[in-house]
């Protein structure tokens, strides 16, 4: 093990990038469109039956389709785009129904009283609808993480290669010690995320958040 | 002052038209309350008004300004609005609540501030208590409170209320309305009122409109709307109970006869026009109470007093006579059309 340290670095530094690749995308993708869709009803059912499509499709099946794409081909940018469509269901749906979940009569409130669209969209609709987005944040993170060491298989050189070595010369503490660690990646990453879910999130969306209010004001 | 002129709404695929060619006018001040069985097409006017919905055919104008022609965030910013459902921002504090309008129109934070403050001692919540506090945390009176604070914030000369008071008990309401009542006093705010509850509409209304599929039926003044119900289904909606609602509307001192103007044997009770007041008591034959008090409390001592007529104090002297003749000749007249 302690020979291969270098190595392992590499690894976990290249599947961390990857994932954060993957996240920062995906979410510049799936938040706008779960917003569209929820303003556009009649586009919902279509683009969350693509999401939950793309979702069945077995992951290493999806990484080998990318790789035999002219532009695509081994390497990064197939493993980028194959788990950006991963990520669409969880998002898109957790967006959707985030938004959705909102009282509409505190919607109707905001526009009785004279907010633009805008402003409901971010005074409003957000704000309320975060609890259940980020739950779709942080579930896809652990999820790309995890579907992330698939991408070893088309040149990606990162934790899933501990994984793939292992198995293909039997030996299962290489294996172990890859699950291990993409495990820690992302029971780290999820970790990190709470941690700013619980800046964002204000305390009067969430009745732990309320009755901790209450005791400070007494 | 707010004109409604042959206003329809039909929506898509609706059997009948939701308002059909309603025409009113409410003054300048005064309380207007739309009353009238669920789907009359109550609220739907309501929403017209700031444009929440748009009208299929007619127009609404506010101080001689058609409103087809404004922007409808910046009419509604004109507008109070209060909702049965409340609206709360449930992620905002109460400060944050009711600051809202006066945000949207980049008020200054001092002058917000000092609003705030205002209203929260208008409505009778105390800023040091609730200022921070969530939507959550408040009891369901506090909440109709706060969002009547928070349509009241930027000061608008109009408010819409659908049902404003409808969502907390029976006594809460009672004291809502007691407070509305009593800040419109002072505020002179032009305000549409929409409620189901026909008590209500009598209680809050200078005027009312009663609606029944989409038709105004009857508009008026709710005295002479509980004496004169200009159709069946108005009576049915004012209920078998319409002169005693009546009664509770009128103040004794309208109908009384001053000291000066009484018979000789009349007023023989009160030659020195003392009584001891502060407390229920028979002198010579007779009770009394206050100027302000409804005929229905008149109605009330005399019958439990078994007697013809009652005295009528203000602080503590006596300044008229009502006798249980007045009200009912009062009443008769009315109902055969004479004016109040």
């Amino acid at each position: 093990m302690l020979n291969n340290s270098h190595r392992i670095v590499e690894y976990s530094l290249n599947h961390l990038t990857l994932v954060l690749t993957v996240t920062g995308i995906a979410l510049a993708l799936w938040i706008p469109t779960g917003l569209l869709i929820s303003r556009y009803e009649r586009f919902s059912g279509l683009t969350m039956a693509l999401g939950n499509l793309l979702f069945c499709i077995p992951s290493l099946s999806l990484f080998g389709i990318f790789m035999t794409v002219p532009h695509l081909g081994l390497g990064r940018r197939s493993a980028v785009l194959a788990l950006v469509l991963y990520a669409m269901m969880p998002l898109v749906r957790n967006v959707y129904r985030g938004i959705k979940s909102v009282d509409r009569h505190v919607v109707e409130a905001g526009r009785g009283m004279g907010m633009s669209n805008l402003e409901i969209l971010w005074q409003i609709q957000l704000p309320l609808a975060w609890p259940i987005i980020f739950a779709g944040i942080r579930v896809t993170v652990v999820l790309v993480t995890g579907i992330a060491t698939i991408a070893t298989y088309i040149g990606e050189r990162n934790l899933g290669r501990l994984i793939q070595h292992g198995i293909t010369r039997s030996n299962a503490e290489m294996i172990i010690a890859g699950a291990i660690l993409v495990s820690i990646l992302a029971l780290l990453l999820d970790y990190l995320l709470g941690r700013v879910e619980r800046r964002l999130i204000s305390p009067g969306t969430t009745q732990v958040g309320v009755r901790k209010g209450q005791e400070e004001s007494f | 002052m707010i004109k409604l002129e042959r206003l329809s709404k039909i929506f898509p695929e609706a059997e009948r038209p939701a308002v059909e060619e309603l025409s009113l006018e409410v003054d300048q001040g005064d309380i207007c309350v739309f009353v009238g069985p669920s789907g009359c097409g109550k609220t739907t006017v309501l929403k017209m008004i700031n444009r929440l919905i748009e009208p299929t055919a007619g127009n609404i104008f506010i101080e001689e300004e058609n409103i087809a022609g404004t922007d409808p965030v910046l009419l509604r910013r004109k507008i109070g609005y209060v909702i049965q459902q409340i609206g709360l921002f449930p992620h905002r504090t109460v400060f944050e609540n009711i600051a809202l309008v006066p945000r949207l129109l980049h008020w200054s934070h001092q002058a917000i501030e000092e609003r705030v403050q205002v209203l929260l001692n208008l409505i009778g919540l105390d800023p040091q208590e609730v200022y921070y506090k969530y939507p959550g945390q408040l009891s369901g009176g506090e909440m109709q409170r706060i969002g009547v604070a928070r349509a009241l914030a930027a000061d608008p000369p109009i408010m819409l209320m659908d049902e404003p008071f409808g969502a907390v008990d029976p006594i809460i309401r009672h004291h809502l309305q007691e407070e509305f009542l009593r800040i419109q006093q002072e505020m002179k705010k032009t305000i549409i009122f929409v409620t189901h509850d026909i008590n209500e509409a009598v209680k809050m209304g200078d005027r009312i409109a009663i609606m029944n599929q989409g038709r105004l039926v009857q508009y008026g003044e709710p005295a002479d709307i509980l004496a004169r119900p200009g159709s069946r289904f108005v009576a049915e909606i004012l209920g078998d109970d319409r002169t005693m609602k009546l009664l509770e509307l009128v103040r004794v001192e309208t109908l009384m006869t001053p000291l000066d103007k009484c018979s000789e044997k009349q007023s023989g009770g009160f030659q020195d026009a003392e009584l001891q007041a502060g407390r229920e008591s028979v002198q010579n034959g007779y009770s009394w109470l206050e100027t302000q008090k409804p005929l229905k409390a008149a109605l009330e001592i005399m019958m439990r007093n078994n007697l013809d007529q009652v005295a009528v104090c203000r602080e503590d002297n006596v300044v008229g006579i009502l006798g249980w003749k007045d009200i009912t000749s009062y009443i008769s007249n009315l109902e055969r059309g004479g004016r109040l």
